[in-house]
């Protein structure tokens, strides 16, 4: 089998190289994998993987030829019918093409559909899946970065086993106003195989232009006893000078699978980054997003949002990386934690020598919903210039009884109170988005907090 | 002779580097072995079971790995140090008792003079043993214990065998490994039932000869209702190899005691500081910590208060400055194990010319606690460019009823304020002097007044040609 991209070699030896994560490992200390995985899991998923890498070159022409037909004709009503026919999951119903720039379905981190409105496309948005031999160039940088900075084997698995990667590109100066869904779906996999899912998203924003990428991890609930499902995502975009890219993350998995997430975000000069995640579901989730400002006068919002219901454990991490003049960063993240949950948050503000000017915020607000919930919070600073304005602030306690008596006073239920503070809570970290996005968000947050 | 100038270059306002004509009666090589260690022990004629302590301590010294986070120690010779050199054979309780050299370092220090008109009782130590011990006498009337801990070994030993090493096992971490292995001299201090001491007692920790470890041991017990306020003072001269300083200091506050524990750190710029403090705080007792950090080239040290009784309360004023060449890794720990427990950790860091000041810290709350509240604040100042600034806290709440807030914030002397203060005709020096007094204000007005104006005095001292 040939390894058609430096990129991969790089991750296999990486892999071959390290160890799993282990808990003396300061970023992995309150994520213990072995103590949270059944025995096994990942050694088995990644040969797993491996092997169905190899046999995916074997048939990369035929894929090609299957996917291509999809992907560059866009329009007419053929593709509309093939949406429809696709289209699963919460989302059903809700999806016509007006809201909607294009939507592609992934099943297993491998395309289904991509279908893309015509009007979207002539305004300068292109959507292709991209064979690991065919990687655009700012994808394998950004790898390739990613890879040497984090060294770490969940990622070299990642980029190891990577058979393609979904790639949106918008054109200089187009302003693609309807957001672009991507729906990752996991499916039953055959048996004794392990259920692994590697998807991967990439974005490319030219000068000038814009764009909003709702991606969506939904999981069906019904997988037997003996899967565990895995999925090793990551999402890389590059915004070039003046671009402002959207992106919103939605975790609504089933509460048995294991959800590994790296993303990389950066923004050139005068860039605006706006990256919204929101995790309701999942057993284990491990996500951190990268932030790197590498232009000056760039900008990045960095909003989270995660319910970790009864035997759910969340690690959401981010970093703010300020390596030029006068940029701008602010993370907001909101978790509420359930009884028998654990969440982590784990953010820290990078400054640079040169980066003067630097203006950068951090906040993390807990909500422990009852005794025998967990939540640690990290938010760190590393600060290597004086011209900067930099702080952060974290919160943890539980929800006011004052409040929920002015509530009940005004004729709520004891549990109706709750469920608005809550909400009230959590809904500072949803603002600013499309409002179709927002809708379904929502949606979402409402579903969670019913369950508890 | 006297040698006042500094050999090291840059370190030159440092007005302590000093040092005097090295004195010792009996000095073991260097290196750190089972040898070394029965030959302090032997020394101080201990009793079997601290030696058999010591060796323990030794052992869980050699299976512990160096920390893999805090400040860069880098490869720093744990052999190349000498671990115990006695510079006289017995401690005194007059200052005119001391030998001439040892007696002209503490004039030039200040202490006869700073005990007459402040303190209610002093110990010094010089290298590893304390050589000036006293107490007023009213206060041993009352039962006040103030002893160096090898003399409470041999008077008070079911005292001490009850409390030593409980509140920092042995095995702790490596420091306090290596502390526990080869302590000497530092501190044991009593405060019976009641008794409060209204004015602080001091000790006064010298490293004099080059390569030396100082490893002292302070344990203070304040008994029901009681009050005492101590305070450290550390310095060293300027040597061109680095010194080494790692004590451990354990403090019981039993029901209803206070405690308030002041450390004024300005070793000099060779001076490894690696020290483990940790407070146990009972039943509706309140322990403090003011923890000011000045000198040494690096500095680990995290105060923490674990909090096990209803009502406790704990307290950590942090200040750390790092210079040139200097890396303040400091920070507090607050542990609540009880209901209706509050701590409040505040900590200011000033980074100048490159230096680097870190704060590190940890809340914890267990589960099933009620009403608990935690503040930590953490503000840095940042001097000039090339200066660093790191917050590392870290927040483990497990309980439901809990009010916890963390805030930090990091700038630098805004050219505003300059121009203010400049168009009222202040000097560009001056006026950043006094924002940086006002920057630590909240925290200087904690401190005894003599301790406030030594504390402004010495950041004076590290300002000196900032500005330019």
């Amino acid at each position: 089998m040939a390894i058609n991209n430096l990129l991969t070699a790089e991750a296999s030896v990486l892999f071959e190289n390290l160890n799993w994560p282990r808990p003396d490992d300061e970023e992995w200390r309150r994520t213990d994998l072995s103590r949270l995985l059944p025995h096994g899991i990942l050694e088995r998923g990644a040969e797993a993987t491996w092997a169905d890498r190899a046999a995916a070159e074997i048939s990369r022409v035929q894929r090609n030829s299957l996917y291509d037909c999809s992907d560059s004709e866009s329009g007419g009503p053929e593709t509309d019918e093939h949406v429809s026919a696709s289209a699963g999951g919460s989302s059903e119903g809700r999806l016509s093409l007006e809201n909607y720039a294009a939507h592609i379905v992934t099943e297993a981190g491998r395309p289904v559909s991509i279908t893309l409105s015509p009007k979207a496309a002539e305004a300068g948005l292109a959507v292709e899946w991209a064979d690991s031999g065919d990687f655009p160039e700012s994808l394998i940088r950004m790898g390739a970065d990613e890879l040497r900075s984090s060294r770490e084997r969940i990622t070299a698995w990642h980029w190891r086993d990577l058979s393609g990667s979904l790639v949106l590109r918008v054109s200089r100066g187009s302003q693609i106003t309807e957001p672009v869904l991507v729906e990752e779906h996991l499916i039953l996999p055959d048996e004794n195989k392990p259920l692994i899912s590697l998807p991967h998203l990439h974005i490319e924003a030219e000068e000038s232009a814009s764009l909003s990428v709702l991606w969506s991890f939904e999981g069906s609930p019904d997988f037997p006893e003996s899967v565990t499902p895995i999925i090793n995502a990551a999402l890389s975009a590059e915004a070039a000078a003046d671009s402002s890219v959207n992106i919103i993350l939605r975790q609504i998995l089933s509460n048995r699978v294991v959800f590994f997430l790296h993303d990389r975000l950066s923004a050139a000069r005068d860039a605006r980054l706006r990256f919204h995640e929101a995790h309701f579901g999942g057993a284990l989730v491990k996500s951190r997003v990268r932030t790197v400002l590498n232009g000056p006068g760039s900008e990045a919002l960095l909003n989270g949002l995660l319910v970790a219901s009864f035997g759910r454990h969340m690690d959401i991490g981010t970093r703010q990386e300020h390596r030029a003049p006068k940029a701008f960063s602010n993370a907001l993240y909101k978790g509420a934690v359930s009884p028998g949950a654990r969440s982590v948050f784990q953010g820290l503000i990078v400054v640079d020598p040169n980066a003067s000017g630097t203006d950068a915020y951090l906040t993390n607000n807990n909500l422990l919903l009852g005794d025998g919930a967990r939540a640690d919070s990290l938010p760190q600073l590393d600060i290597l210039t004086d011209d900067v304005k930099c702080s952060h602030g974290s919160t943890s306690g539980k929800i006011d009884p004052l409040q929920t008596f002015y509530l009940q006073s005004r004729g709520f239920s004891p549990e109706e109170a709750r469920g608005e503070l809550i909400r009230g809570f959590l809904c500072g970290a949803l603002e600013g988005l499309p409002e179709e996005v927002a809708e379904i968000l929502s949606g979402d947050l409402d579903a969670a907090l019913a369950v508890g | 002779m006297i040698d006042t100038q500094a050999p090291v270059s840059g370190l030159s306002d440092y007005q302590f580097g000093f040092s005097d004509p090295e004195i010792s009666v009996f000095k073991p090589e260097k290196g750190l072995n089972e040898k070394i260690i029965r030959t302090i022990s032997a020394h101080k004629n201990e009793p079997e079971w601290m030696l058999e302590y010591r060796l323990r301590a030794l052992r869980a010294f050699r299976r512990k790995p160096m920390p893999n986070w805090g400040a860069e120690i880098g490869d720093f010779d744990f052999d190349d140090v000498y671990y115990y050199i006695k510079p006289i054979d017995e401690g005194v309780a007059n200052w005119e008792d001391l030998p001439e050299d040892i007696l002209n370092t503490y004039d030039k220090l200040g202490l006869p003079e700073a005990e007459r008109k402040f303190l209610a009782g002093m110990g010094a130590q010089y290298d590893s043993e304390v050589v000036y011990h006293s107490i007023k006498a009213g206060l041993e009337e009352q039962g006040v214990i103030f002893l160096p801990p090898e003399e409470a070994v041999a008077r008070h030993p079911d005292l001490v065998r009850k409390y030593f090493g409980k509140v920092v096992p042995y095995n702790d971490n490596k420091f306090s490994a290596l502390n526990s292995a080869a302590w000497s001299g530092g501190t044991f201090l009593y405060i019976p039932p009641n008794v409060k001491v209204e004015i602080p007692l001091q000790s006064y920790f010298r490293i004099n000869s080059e390569n030396l470890g100082q490893f002292e041991r302070t344990l203070i017990i304040a008994d029901k209702n009681s009050f005492v306020h101590y305070i450290e003072g550390c310095t060293a001269p300027i040597y061109t190899t680095d010194l080494l300083h790692s004590a451990v200091v354990e403090i019981i506050a039993e029901e209803g005691a206070r405690v308030r524990y002041t450390t004024i750190q300005n070793w000099s710029g060779n001076v490894y500081n690696l020290v483990t403090q940790r407070a146990l705080v009972k039943k509706n007792a309140a322990v403090e910590w003011v923890d000011g950090n000045i000198g040494s080239k690096r500095t680990m040290k995290y105060p923490a208060v674990y909090l096990t009784g209803e009502g406790a309360h704990g307290e950590i004023l942090s200040i750390a400055f790092g210079g040139r060449g200097q890396e303040q890794d400091t920070g507090g720990k607050a542990v609540h194990k009880a209901s209706n427990t509050s701590s409040v950790i505040t900590s200011k860091s000033i980074s100048k010319d490159g230096g680097i000041a870190s704060y590190r810290g940890l809340v914890k709350v267990a589960e099933g606690l009620k009403n608990v509240k935690s503040h930590v604040i953490c503000d840095a100042l940042l001097l000039d460019e090339t200066s660093i600034t790191r917050t590392f806290p870290y927040m483990e709440i497990e309980s439901e009823d809990v009010s916890m807030e963390h805030e930090a914030l990091v700038s630098r002397i805004s050219e505003d304020q300059l121009f203010y203060l400049m168009a009222r005709g202040l000097s560009e020096e001056e006026a950043s002097m006094m924002i940086v007094n006002g920057f630590l204000e909240p925290l200087v007005k904690q401190l005894p007044m003599e301790y406030a104006v030594e504390l402004n005095r010495l950041i004076e001292l590290e300002m000196e040609g900032s500005v330019g």
